[in-house]
């Protein structure tokens, strides 16, 4: 078990020190997701029961587009002189490269979001009736969800010709019951509704983020056999 | 000893290693030639235990690899044309990286070890970008010796290289052989590296066309024997 960590460890440092030193990934994420947030107050100024309605969705759907970008990067970096070769010819299970690219990956949605989150309340003169702690718990519940199974699908099309736009074919239609729970249950801290009224959709969240923590430990030896 | 045990692969309709059979005992330094397309570079994979033949079985010492496959890796060491480095990390990151996936002990007396070999210690802490290419193979040579290994395998290690790199490549691979490692080099080169070579393989259309020990091989021989064998 501390072996297997300490690997975790090593993949996620390295992705992270890597990606910090080329900012690649993490100031085009930012960049993305600010933008779209600026551009829709000037294209929609909604008042404030539409900013209610839509905003969960907006702010759901600007950090996925977004940590697309990023996601499509993670094995781009691991393709660049064959360094993935070098890594699974190393005495590694290919889930140790999951977990700590996953990590790495979620880390640098966190900073997107710490960045990109404060501004939706400048733009948007956002007010929140529920509780901020159970929002934050959402939004890392969800985060994980869309990084783990983001990981898992980059990986698959980081071998193919225009995987970048391939990425998100694939990835969106399975990210439909995470992205719908996170929706909802963000809208229902909005509005103040009780944790009862939308605990199912934060239980739905948890089962999906544990499906698509198992089911990827479970294949992704045969993603990653070098042919 | 490395050994392969009716080994093949197919990719799609084309079966690129037809069950081949070979064992290279400890401290041999093996070379397989052939053609492009000859299964040269699959064999090798299979070997390094990065590829699962269709069929067949590879043990390095009496270890199969089917259920050892983490601990026979740690035996196994692989230069390629590739540098396997990381351009944003410096030459140390990189050595301390795959130190660590090799859970190397006394890490930092290992890297400094390795890099001293290769000549680069003054380039110790340079982000790996800046390198020119004979910097970086250099750079993969001490990757590929960071955990000790026992066996070496070296896919075309000379492509792209300067003289300087050449020269310094074929020392390297001196050493290695004077310390009894076990290393087998995949190239279609017959010039480079073949001095120090035990035993010559040729594959062709996935098959060994020829296995001969060097000994007694005299100049031009290796040539017509090659001809020979990939024109048949």
């Amino acid at each position: 078990m501390g072996r297997a960590l300490a690997l975790i460890t090593t993949i996620f440092k390295k992705d992270l020190v890597s990606e910090l030193r080329a900012k690649e990934s993490v100031v085009t994420m930012v960049t993305f997701s600010v933008l779209i947030l600026v551009l829709f107050s000037m294209a929609f100024e909604p008042s404030r029961e539409t900013v209610r309605e839509i905003l969960p969705g907006l702010i759901w759907m600007s950090l996925i587009f977004s940590g697309i970008l990023g996601l499509n990067r993670t094995y781009a970096r691991e393709r660049f002189n064959d360094c993935l070769i070098g890594i699974l010819s190393s005495p590694i299970a290919p889930y140790h490269i999951y977990i700590g690219k996953a990590a790495s990956s979620l880390v640098q949605l966190f900073i997107v979001e710490i960045i990109t989150f404060p501004l939706y309340f400048v733009f948007y003169d956002l007010e929140i009736d529920g509780s901020l702690g159970i929002l934050l718990l959402t939004m890392l519940l969800g985060s994980v969800g869309f990084i783990l199974v983001g990981t898992f699908l980059a990986a698959l099309t980081s071998n193919l010709r225009s995987n970048d736009a391939l990425l998100p074919v694939i990835l969106f239609p399975l990210l439909v019951p995470v992205l719908l729970a996170s929706i909802e249950a963000t809208s229902a801290i909005f509005a103040g509704l009780t944790l009862n009224q939308y605990l199912p959709w934060l239980k739905l969240i948890l089962v999906y983020d544990l499906v698509f923590l198992v089911v990827p430990l479970l294949l992704f030896d045969y993603l990653m056999e070098v042919d | 000893m490395i050994e392969g045990i009716n080994l093949s692969k197919t990719y799609g309709n084309k079966n690129v290693l037809r069950d081949i059979s070979l064992t290279i005992p400890k401290g041999e330094f093996t070379a397989v030639l052939g053609p492009n397309g000859a299964g040269k570079s699959t064999l090798l994979k299979i070997l390094a235990l990065m590829s699962k033949p269709d069929s067949g079985e590879v043990k390095i010492g009496k270890q199969s690899f089917v259920n050892l496959k983490g601990e026979l890796k740690r035996k196994i060491g692989i230069l390629s044309h590739s540098s396997f480095l990381y351009p944003e990390l410096t030459a140390y990151e990189n050595l301390q990286f795959y130190g660590r996936l090799y859970d190397v002990r006394h890490l930092e007396e290992q890297i400094i070890s390795v890099i001293k070999k290769v000549g680069l210690l003054l380039a110790l802490n340079e982000p790996v970008y800046t390198f020119s290419r004979g910097m970086l193979q250099r750079l993969s040579i001490a990757r590929a010796l960071i955990h000790s290994p026992e066996v070496i395998f070296l896919d075309e290690p000379f492509t792209g290289l300067d003289q300087q790199g050449i020269s310094l490549l074929q020392d390297v691979l001196k050493d290695l052989k004077s310390s009894q490692k076990t290393i087998l080099i995949v190239t279609h080169s017959f010039e480079q590296g073949m001095e120090d070579i035990d035993r010559i393989l040729i594959i062709n259309k996935g098959q060994i066309a020829a296995d001969f020990p060097t000994e007694n091989l005299q100049a031009g021989d290796l040539k017509r024997i090659y001809v020979e064998k990939v024109a048949s």
